[in-house]
């Protein structure tokens, strides 16, 4: 019995399987069409976040048209039917389902055996490519460091993202420790929520009162302080947040929240009753209270990492284009100190320390408008990534497969072409 | 039988996704979160935490505002926004009679015999709340109705710092800032422009006849004005 007879059968037997909920969406996920029109969205979104980007700067675009599972809008334009928003499919979404229908589509379904091995190799590439992106987008890590020459740091701060931290203040008004509020935790409130956190090491609980990305910390006594938008802002020492339009440039937003302190029913102590206050990420003191009958300080930070080593910074060296102020050259001695040994390394531009997962590249120098004699520090910007390879990996094997596809196709061209001489042969 | 039409297909991928976007809502947690992170302060911020008021640690705010501030001592903040140093210059009109700057004032004078009107420049950071929240802020203050945001658009414009400003010319009863009551008669002029480096306001009030009289001044004054870079 033939195969077609084997199929015909089969059809007759079980006559709606292929009309069937799992079997239509199946045919839907591994269909071309799906990633065909995967394809053409994703188009359409590098289109508009790459104009977008001008106006909103990259940060915000990357994050708005790439990281998001869906948009709210392109341009501020929401699209509607009979009042409903419609979700526009961000970029996450889109590569789970490129990768969904890749996976299914060409690992799952496509015929196997040695004639399509290069094609499976290929589109295995392809999918490792598209997972290291998810790693990237959920587990990496990017920030700076900067340091003057002889300093030493094992941590590295972030670009974007502001914690709140506690410090308990100890002999001589030192703190020696912070408990950290995650930035993720804030960042996510709007200027209307509230967020309550507590700590047993905390005889007070901590309400962050909104968020805001970009703001400037104005008095009460300003004109602008008297307009029908601060009529609802809670007011901490006679201040208020004036919230601001989020920069081009991320890294330059300063953040506001408002924070109270309230101590627990059960805290005692003289100082026992509430505070509030602003902080503020250009604050140039962190706010000091007294509550329970102790000493403590809260303030608004850049989100740090520990990385697991010591880097410190020996020399280093700016040169300048000849009768300006532009730097032409600019590379750092370092000294990395691990578990009790020290390891000279030089950084320079195109040629970072890479180290445990970390990456620590040399980005820029300051002061800004540094004079020629003035104490320089040196910035690196530092990438912590578990996938920082991968995409270089996956593009080995895309193109591992693509050779032994074209290998496979070449030999079957030489074969027939072989057995058509032969039967061409008199 | 399994079998469905597409209606179905839609409306099960479609539930699929509804479910999965609840899911996805409820980890929002709404009593208290614990504080369970904890960092070991570096060497370099192992430093005394002194009581300092709002307007010192708010210092670059204020700075940006123009306002008065208390610098505080060894202050070393690493994102402070940048002033740049630069300064306001302008051709003072005849008759005017320049006064100090003052809180909110970059510059600050009267005009009439007995000072009955006034004209000040200020700047403040940002967009300061927006052109129309500003506009219709000042309107209220000549006790006239808001207006919509197509209207300001409107409005016309006038060349300040070299940019299109919007030119506002308002009569009424004045009502400043100082909580004195109404005055009668009132004409307020007023420009506003938002620029990169925040927004910036030159304003007259006065008696109606005198800022009708002053108005060319005014304009003028508007004109002359430019920054200098450098400090002195």
């Amino acid at each position: 019995m033939n195969e077609a007879r084997l199929e015909e059968i089969e059809k007759h037997q079980n006559p709606v399987r292929k009309h069937s909920v799992p079997a239509m969406l199946w045919k839907i996920i591994t269909s071309y069409g799906l990633a065909c029109v995967v394809l053409f969205l994703m188009l359409l979104l590098t289109l508009f976040g790459t104009l977008e980007q001008v106006e909103y700067g990259l940060y915000d675009t990357v994050r708005k048209y790439f990281k998001s599972w869906f948009l709210s809008d392109i341009f501020g334009h929401t699209f509607r039917y009979r009042g409903i928003g419609i979700p526009i499919p961000g970029g996450m979404l889109l590569m789970t389902v490129l990768f969904l229908n890749m996976f299914c589509g060409a690992i799952i379904r496509a015929r196997k055996g040695l004639a399509h091995a290069g094609i499976l190799i290929a589109h295995g590439g392809m999918l490792f490519l598209l997972f290291s992106g998810f790693v990237s987008a959920y587990f990496s890590q990017e920030g700076n460091m900067a340091l003057y020459e002889k300093e030493e740091a094992s941590e590295f701060e972030s670009y974007y993202n502001w914690q709140i931290e506690i410090l308990p203040l100890g002999e001589s008004d030192v703190a020696t420790e912070a408990l950290v509020i995650p930035a993720e935790d804030i960042h996510s409130l709007k200027p209307d929520e509230r967020r309550v956190f507590t700590s047993q090491e905390l005889p007070f609980d901590v309400f962050v009162n909104g968020y805001y990305r970009n703001a400037i910390p104005v008095p009460t006594s300003a004109p602008i302080a008297s307009s029908d938008q601060f009529k609802k802002s809670p007011v901490a020492d006679n201040f208020v947040l004036l919230e601001q339009r989020p920069s081009t440039d991320a890294e330059h937003n300063l953040g506001g929240t408002y924070v109270e302190f309230q101590a627990k029913a059960d805290a005692g102590g003289e100082g026992s009753g509430s505070t509030a206050a602003i902080l503020w990420a250009g604050e140039t003191s962190p706010f000091r209270f007294e509550l329970a009958g102790k000493e403590w300080s809260a303030r608004l930070v850049r989100e740090k990492w520990q990385v697991p080593f010591t880097i410190r910074l020996d020399e280093f060296t700016m040169e300048r284009h000849p009768g300006t102020g532009i730097a032409r050259l600019y590379e750092s001695e370092v000294t990395k100190l691990e578990n009790g040994q020290e390891e000279s390394i030089e950084i320079k531009m195109n040629e970072p320390l890479r180290h445990q997962g970390y990456t620590f590249f040399q980005a820029s120098w300051g002061p800004e408008n540094a004079g020629p004699n003035d104490r320089l520090f040196s910035v690196f910007a530092v990438v912590k990534n578990p996938a920082d390879h991968w995409p270089l990996i996956a593009l080995v094997i895309v193109g591992i497969g693509l050779c032994v596809h074209f290998f496979i196709k070449l030999m079957d061209f030489v074969n027939r072409s072989q057995k058509s001489l032969k039967k061409a042969a008199p | 039988m399994y079998k469905v039409n597409r209606h179905k297909t839609i409306w099960l991928a479609g539930g699929t996704l509804s479910a999965l976007a609840l899911l996805a809502g409820c980890g929002e947690e709404t009593g208290p979160k614990e504080i369970t992170e904890k960092r070991t302060l570096s060497a370099k911020e192992q430093i005394p935490i002194e009581e300092v008021t709002s307007e010192q640690r708010f210092h670059f705010a204020l700075q940006q505002f123009g306002m008065p501030h208390e610098e505080p001592e060894g202050a070393t903040p690493s994102a402070g926004p940048d002033t740049g140093g630069a300064r306001l210059v302008w051709d003072t009109p005849e008759g005017w009679t320049e006064q100090p700057a003052t809180q909110f004032r970059d510059v600050n004078f009267t005009v009439g015999e007995r000072g009955e009107a006034e004209v000040y420049v200020s700047r403040m950071p940002g967009t300061a709340g927006g052109l129309a929240a500003n506009i219709n802020r000042w309107r209220g203050q000549m006790g006239l109705e808001p207006i919509s945001e197509e209207e300001v658009e409107a409005l016309p414009t006038v060349k300040l710092f070299e940019s299109d400003a919007t030119f506002i010319k308002l009569d009424g009863e004045f009502t400043g800032m100082g909580g004195a009551g109404a005055q009668k008669d009132f004409r307020m002029l007023g420009l506003m422009l938002n620029t990169p480096g925040g927004a910036v306001f030159v304003k007259m009030t006065g008696p109606r006849t005198l800022v009708e009289r002053e108005e060319k001044n005014f304009l003028s004054f508007a004109e002359s004005l430019g920054v200098q870079l450098g400090g002195s």
